[in-house]
């Protein structure tokens, strides 16, 4: 497996004023492909943060971010939501589908952004990964006649969109009982195995988190434990 | 197929039909209140104004001068610094000299124009008395510098040849004298004649000025009546294109020396207002628009707000800014583009129900609130109410770009 996402000495410095609160400390990791990890931590510990720097979400305020062993720091907020389209397939807590759109429609919205393909084959992709998620017979409802873990596979699949290299999901299963949350874990693990696609999760659940191949342990910004599962 | 952007604020003007169509019903009533209230106010100027172009000639030389003439010790003295002190000033005979060879010379270039003596007349009947000016014209060719023939609504201006003492009065100085056609008026000059005068015409031109305090002798019967034979202190000109009438009288202005006033000059007050009217309605009906617009902005700022979430998710999908913003503005201009076509149907039914109304204080009953209905007013309105929907909904779309998607993200969670 090759190293596909690196990072070097990346800090996320938050300033205001007087106050400064370092939410990402010095990190750093490396992610190969087609590896499911899991980045846990008490709250606090800045482990959304520090998804949201892998995501081209936030920008560090020191050290860097290699993609597919590109530099990242210089890129402009065109690029790096350019790479995000292409790239990158994001899982939150909260589902975040348009809800004036239906389920199909919302798994084509990245789609359509990326514009690379026809109208059919967009709709016939959409329903494939919604059959892929399991609710393809769902797919023309709208969000909000959904239950709660059917709205986070849709979201899976619209993550999926555009078959991206990377799924970075934020507390995936936070929002869903024990057997949605076993189910939907289930299918990011899919993905790592099948696919070959990079997964990191970010979960509270150590239950869960226990489930992955890789485990990074954060507290107070820094990652204190690199390989969990591994050593276990 | 339909952009991203596009399917997107289609999807939220749909789903907020009552407000979408609010915000459409605003943006149609300023657009529908600019096409027929500004077409009323140029209905009403372009009517006014035809009215002064047709009745009044285009051009009238009168014997002033715009500066007043240099004295003989100043002639004489060029250049020297003189101060001159309890002279007389030179007393011309006021009159246009020479009047016939500038008539004819006008006649020549194919310009019609029209010898008038100008003077004052106090006219009095059975107690009743109004101090009008009075006009002595040549009967013949008085037709081809005013329309003063067609203003006519009894009697004729022929019998000016034929009855030596007759005069021809507007319908509204009629009525203020109790007099009609073939009745006699007392007049009294400022040269100390009086005499009768009979009625042998009486015209109206709808302008109120004209009608209560213009009247017509010959221009024989006026000079006596002045005591100024042979004088002549106007020449009225009609010309084949009104458009000339500005650097036609400043070229006989300069070649003959005595003051041409073209129409625009002789009714700049009347203009002036219709300057200051344009002024009010167009600031009020743009208000209108501008209103609508306040309306239009309100709406996609709380949709910005309430779709905060949705706008998040996309930035982390991959739009990008201008994605972003590109979708409230797409908002604005349907709202502006739908809001303009309905407005073009309720501006056109209110201009013509704005035509079926009697024109007030109108002499002719039948007469209507004149509407232009020129497709540039329509154009022009639409073209305002777009810029302003564009802009209502780049105002609160920027704001949205600008978004952070990180805080709704994490706030979120």
């Amino acid at each position: 497996m090759s190293i596909v996402l690196e990072t070097i000495n990346l800090s996320r410095i938050l300033q205001e004023g007087d106050l400064k609160v370092t939410l990402v400390d010095n990190i750093n990791l490396q992610l190969a492909s087609g590896e499911f990890t899991a980045i846990t931590g008490p709250s606090g510990s800045g482990k959304s943060s520090l998804l949201y720097l892998l995501g081209l979400l936030d920008s560090p305020t020191q050290g860097d971010l290699l993609i597919n062993g590109q530099s990242t720091t210089q890129l402009s907020e065109e690029e790096r939501a350019w790479i995000r389209l292409n790239s990158f397939g994001f899982v939150f807590q909260f589902h975040f589908l348009l809800a004036e759109l239906t389920v199909l429609e919302n798994v084509m919205v990245p789609m359509r952004q990326l514009g690379k393909l026809t109208r059919q084959v967009m709709g016939k992709r959409a329903l494939e990964l919604l059959a892929a998620v399991g609710i393809a017979d769902q797919s023309y409802k709208r969000p909000a006649q959904l239950s709660g873990g059917q709205r986070q596979r849709v979201a899976i699949a619209r993550a999926l969109a555009n078959d991206p290299q990377f799924i970075f999901a934020d507390e995936p299963t936070g929002a869903l009982d024990t057997k949605n949350a076993n189910a939907v874990f289930d299918l990011l693990a899919g993905l790592a195995r099948d696919q070959g696609k990079t997964v990191a999760v970010v979960t509270h659940d150590e239950n869960l988190a226990s489930k992955t191949w890789r485990r990074l342990r954060m507290e107070d910004g820094r990652l204190i434990d690199n390989n969990l599962n591994k050593a276990a | 197929m339909i952009p991203l952007s596009l399917l997107i604020s289609w999807s939220h003007l749909i789903v907020r039909k009552r407000q979408t169509l609010a915000s459409v019903l605003g943006v149609a009533m300023g657009v529908g209140f600019f096409i027929s209230v500004s077409g009323m106010m140029k209905g009403f100027h372009d009517f006014f104004r035809t009215q002064i172009i047709e009745s009044n000639a285009h051009i009238v030389i009168s014997d002033e001068v715009r500066h007043p003439p240099r004295q003989p010790a100043e002639l004489t003295y060029q250049n020297a610094a003189i101060q001159v002190k309890r002279a007389f000033p030179q007393e011309p005979v006021r009159g246009i000299l020479g009047a016939s060879t500038i008539i004819d010379s006008l006649h020549q270039q194919g310009i019609a124009a029209a010898p008038v003596l100008r003077g004052q007349v106090l006219l009095r009947r059975s107690g009743r008395d109004a101090a009008v000016s009075m006009l002595g014209i040549d009967p013949d060719i008085e037709g081809t510098v005013t329309t003063l023939p067609e203003d006519l609504i009894a009697g004729s201006l022929n019998a000016l040849n034929s009855v030596p003492d007759g005069i021809i009065i507007g319908n509204l100085l009629a009525e203020k004298l109790g007099a009609s056609l073939g009745d006699s008026l007392i007049a009294a000059t400022p040269a100390g004649i009086i005499t009768n005068l009979k009625i042998v015409g009486v015209f109206r031109t709808g302008l109120n000025q004209l009608d209560e305090g213009q009247t017509y002798v010959h221009l024989v019967k006026q000079q006596s009546l002045q005591n100024r034979p042979r004088v002549i202190n106007e020449i009225r000109i009609r010309l084949p294109d009104v458009a000339q009438s500005i650097p036609v009288a400043s070229s006989l202005e300069t070649r003959w020396g005595y003051k041409a006033a073209p129409w625009e000059e002789t009714n700049s007050r009347v203009l002036a207002v219709f300057q200051i009217q344009n002024l009010i309605i167009y600031s009020t009906v743009s208000a209108i628009l501008i209103v609508a617009g306040f309306g239009i902005f309100n709406i996609i700022s709380t949709v910005v707000l309430e779709k905060s979430r949705d706008i998040a998710i996309l930035r982390s999908i991959g739009l990008n800014s201008s994605n972003i913003s590109n979708i409230f503005v797409i908002e604005g201009t349907v709202v502006g583009f739908l809001g303009s076509l309905m407005g073009w149907i309720i501006g056109y039914g209110l201009s013509w129900g704005i035509e079926q109304i009697p024109a007030p204080g109108a002499s002719d009953p039948t007469q209507t609130l004149i509407v232009d209905g020129s497709l540039d007013r329509y154009l022009l309105a639409g073209a305002l109410a777009v810029i302003t929907s564009i802009l209502a909904g780049w105002l609160p779309a920027r704001k949205a770009a600008r978004l952070n998607p990180l805080l709704i993200v994490r706030g979120a969670t």
